[in-house]
């Protein structure tokens, strides 16, 4: 069995046109919902007026932040802060180092204020996709327009709006890893120190299946059910127990056939919940199909970061220190630090360095909530390394490849303890090249 | 409301639906045949393709009212017999899916394709040929793996071109 | 998409009493256009009236002077057609540049030429060979008939029964395509006759149009000039966030040279 190469159990499903994709399965009496979401980045919802889409044919319930909070419940906590890579006891950002550390409850539809364009604010249900997709444009929302900010760089500017009351310059968290002292030190007494900046640019995800849930309630078992596509039904639900103050029995979480995750789909997203609420709300199962113009402006995205890194060479074109600075977008709420994270973690990635720092802030936009994508963190690691590498090739007249080569980690190293704490065991890098 | 009449997967089928009604709607919401998916509002991702006719179509963006009295396959009326047509084998063979939302489509495509012979087959074909199908899981190597086996399969004297 | 009603017109005379009948109501031939305008909600006809079951609009036929195709042609028709292939190649190559096998299936010549898309590629052929577009009132000429973005010289009760490309001319049509939606970032068709030359441009300004400068240039030039230094408008071209004026401008001259050079070889 091992080292033999198996087929798939599921392909035979999916190459037949049998898959269960959440938008497969039908459930009977279920309701079809569609959200109305704000057009601006920032403002004030000062009204929401929805009697005339009441009225409009099929509806049967138009549900905002006022009503979710009315019956008690809370916006989600996504817990951002993940398990450190080194010891998973501990978070990966320490609030204790940080008294300003701050992470929001994200509410399933917006309260008082709108966050970033494609937020939902109303959710309408109705017997017909139709019927509430015509009812929502009946929905009548009087914003008060604020300043917007969707740059990291330009959030934490002087006189930039903010986002959130408590979080000064927009940063919800700020924390140095590594050996500064050191770094300091070894870029002092280096021969050569290059330093560059890098935009690693924002990414929609654009899985090919469109989001999309089913929210059930079972009356007698005062149990409610979520279906939907994601990355993992354990977050989901431990998520859904929080925001819905629910114990372990009164919420299943089921994921069918997913068409595609990637990263963004790990966290919990507001339309499960409002779907899940939903449910509750009418008693009836309530259903959701994502359209693909929505999921541009609210399935959460990836990257977003700037890093300036500043290393330092012998004359031989050893590394001898690296101190990056790092500028997380981390959008309009706090659903994921795991890409900086990660990044910090990797950051000498397979080249032996011996001091490295990194000065990580985590700061708010009037953008669409980003979290993993793809590598979540490292691949932006990565090519901040390689480019330094190759900028410091030219800068030091010496070969690109001959640079790797005299600073990538030997075989005769491992198990190496990286300058960030990590244990690389195995790795023919040199091989690899 | 129209009256139409299809033969959906060989079976003939009356309807009497909304005007609006886009072929997708149709066979997902009330021919319970859901493995043709919607992955786009702009009639870009193919993930909808069906064949209608003798075409590949996209049904998302076809309503039933144009198509009255045609012959439409699906995925699900694409293995005959219960076997498996050559191009499912091959994308099973390859590699050629992860989560499957666009496969469906990809097949039908393909399927189409290699309907007829083809005098040749090179890569700059095969991508012009699925140039309608979008996916986000494989990065298209294993699909292009698998329509050129599911050609030979189909054809086995049929002239592949090296890869470029 | 809001609710319509769907009417099959049989004839043209059918299809103009319908368009006069219904309020609101617009024309689909493919719908390859107009379907996901009215998915999006940006367009909503209370009527369609399909013109698909009309005879007479699919035929393409060679005359003397020139190839008539009719209105309802699919780009996969034009694209195969051994006429089209015999007489007007560039064209067939043109429609098999068309978005993808599936859209072409069901798109239409007419259709494109009727919505007049700044970045389609049929207005370029018409113009590039000063074709003319044949309605159930009239013939109008390609100089008469584009007239800007989405905009033509067509009445509201004229149908487009079949387009007529005169034949006799050499003629290339180079197109940079946007990697994502396919449409021309830039198109040129240039054809070569005795005595006229003919540049058309689209994907660069609001509505297809002709080049004159590089027409000149190619009047006074025996061999394939290069166009660097002609001179075009740079103040009109629609700059995209992908693509600026001088960039477009940039794929004009490029183009343009390189249809020269084939239409000359």
């Amino acid at each position: 069995m091992i080292g033999q190469s198996i087929a798939r159990f599921e392909d035979d499903r999916l190459i037949t046109g049998q898959g269960q994709y959440t938008d497969d399965i039908k459930i009977e009496g279920q309701a079809c919902a569609y959200f109305v979401r704000s057009e601006h980045a920032h403002a004030k919802i000062n009204s929401i007026h929805i009697h005339e889409a009441l009225a409009s044919p099929g509806v049967l319930a138009i549900l905002s932040a006022d009503d979710y909070l009315a019956q008690g419940y809370q916006g989600i906590q996504h817990v951002p802060n993940p398990a450190d890579a080194v010891d998973s006891s501990k978070p990966s950002f320490s609030i204790q180092k940080n008294p300003h550390y701050f992470v929001n409850l994200h509410m399933p539809l917006a309260h008082r204020v709108v966050r970033h364009v494609g937020e939902a604010v109303v959710m309408v249900i109705a017997e017909s996709v139709l019927q509430a997709k015509n009812a929502a444009e009946l929905v009548v929302i009087d914003y008060e327009m604020l300043n917007a900010v969707v740059k990291a760089d330009d959030a934490l500017g002087v006189g930039a709006p903010q986002l959130w009351p408590a979080v000064e310059r927009n940063l919800c968290h700020e924390e140095t890893f590594g050996d500064l002292a050191k770094v300091e030190e070894g870029l002092r007494q280096a021969e050569h120190v290059i330093e560059r900046s890098f935009v690693n640019s924002r990414i929609v995800n654009a899985q090919m299946e469109p989001r999309s849930a089913i929210g059930l309630y079972d009356a007698n078992n005062d149990c409610l059910t979520l279906i939907s596509g994601s990355q993992g039904v354990n977050k989901q639900k431990q998520c859904l127990l929080d925001a819905l103050k629910l114990k372990d029995d009164q919420v299943r979480v089921i994921c069918p056939d997913v068409g595609g995750g990637f990263g963004p789909r790990t966290m919990l997203y507001p339309e499960q919940l409002a779907i899940v609420w939903g449910a509750l709300v009418l008693k009836r199962p309530v259903k959701w199909r994502g359209e693909r113009s929505e999921g541009f402006v609210s399935d959460y995205q990836g990257r977003d970061q700037i890093i300036h890194s500043t290393m330092g060479f012998d004359r031989q074109g050893r590394i001898v220190a690296v101190k990056n600075s790092w500028l997380a977008n981390v959008g309009a709420h706090t659903v994921s630090f795991v890409p900086p994270s990660n990044g910090m973690r990797i950051m000498t990635t397979v080249y032996d360095i011996p001091v490295a720092s990194v000065n990580i802030k985590l700061v708010y936009t009037n953008t669409v909530p980003t979290g993993p994508y793809r590598g979540a963190g490292r691949p932006e690691s990565h090519h901040v390394m390689e480019r330094m590498l190759d900028i410091a090739a030219h800068a030091l007249k010496i070969d690109r490849i001959r640079i790797r080569e005299i600073n990538l980690i030997q075989k005769n190293q491992l198990p190496y303890r990286s300058p960030m704490g990590l244990t690389y065991d195995s790795g023919h890098f040199a091989d690899n090249m | 409301m129209i009256a139409t009449t299809l033969t959906i997967n060989g079976q003939a089928s009356r309807h009497n639906l909304p005007d609006e009604t886009l072929l997708v709607e149709l066979l997902r919401e009330h021919q319970n045949l859901t493995g043709t998916h919607v992955g786009c509002d702009t009639t870009q991702c193919g993930a909808c393709t069906v064949q209608v006719d003798g075409k590949i179509l996209k049904s998302c963006t076809l309503l039933v009212a144009q198509i009255d009295g045609s012959e439409v396959t699906t995925i699900e009326g694409l293995a005959l017999n219960g076997h498996l047509h050559p191009v499912q084998e091959a994308f099973k063979e390859c590699h050629a899916l992860q989560c499957g939302f666009c496969t469906p489509g990809m097949i039908m495509a393909i399927a189409h394709f290699l309907k007829d012979e083809p005098t040749q087959l090179n890569d700059e074909m095969i991508i012009t040929a699925l140039e309608g199908n979008i996916c986000r899981c494989t990065g298209y190597v294993n699909i292009i793996k698998a329509f050129k086996v599911a050609a030979l399969k189909m054809y086995p004297n049929l002239h592949i071109a090296e890869e470029a | 998409m809001y609710a319509f009603k769907f009417l099959k017109a049989h004839s043209i005379a059918q299809a103009l009493q319908l368009l006069h009948h219904e309020e609101n109501a617009k024309i689909i031939a493919g719908g390859m256009t107009l379907i996901p305008t009215m998915k999006q909600r940006l367009a909503s006809p209370t009527s369609l009236i399909d013109l698909s079951a009309i005879p007479d609009l699919h035929h393409i036929q060679v005359h003397d002077q020139f190839i008539e195709i009719g209105s309802l042609c699919t780009h996969d028709q034009v694209s195969k057609s051994s006429l089209i292939l015999e007489h007007l190649p560039t064209l067939a190559k043109l429609a098999s540049m068309i978005a993808d096998p599936q859209v072409r299936f069901k798109g239409t010549m007419g259709g494109s030429l009727a919505n007049n898309d700044p970045a389609a590629d049929y207005p370029a052929a018409v113009l590039g060979m000063g074709g003319t577009i044949k309605t159930n009132v009239r013939e109008i000429q390609a100089d008469e008939f584009f007239q800007g973005m989405f905009t033509t010289a067509l009445h509201m009760d004229e149908i487009i029964l079949s387009i007529r490309f005169p034949l006799g001319q050499r003629a290339s049509y180079q197109k940079f395509r946007h990697p994502s939606s396919g449409y021309a970032l830039c198109g040129v068709w240039v054809s070569s006759s005795a005595n006229e030359k003919r540049v058309a441009i689209t994907g660069v300004y609001p509505g297809v149009r002709r080049w004159p400068e590089a027409e000149d240039r190619l009047l006074q030039h025996k061999s394939a000039p290069s166009f660097e230094s002609t001179s075009l408008d740079l103040e009109n071209i629609l700059a995209t966030h992908d693509a600026s004026a001088h960039y477009k401008a940039q794929l004009m001259r490029v183009l343009c040279s390189r249809a020269t050079q084939e239409v000359m070889s």
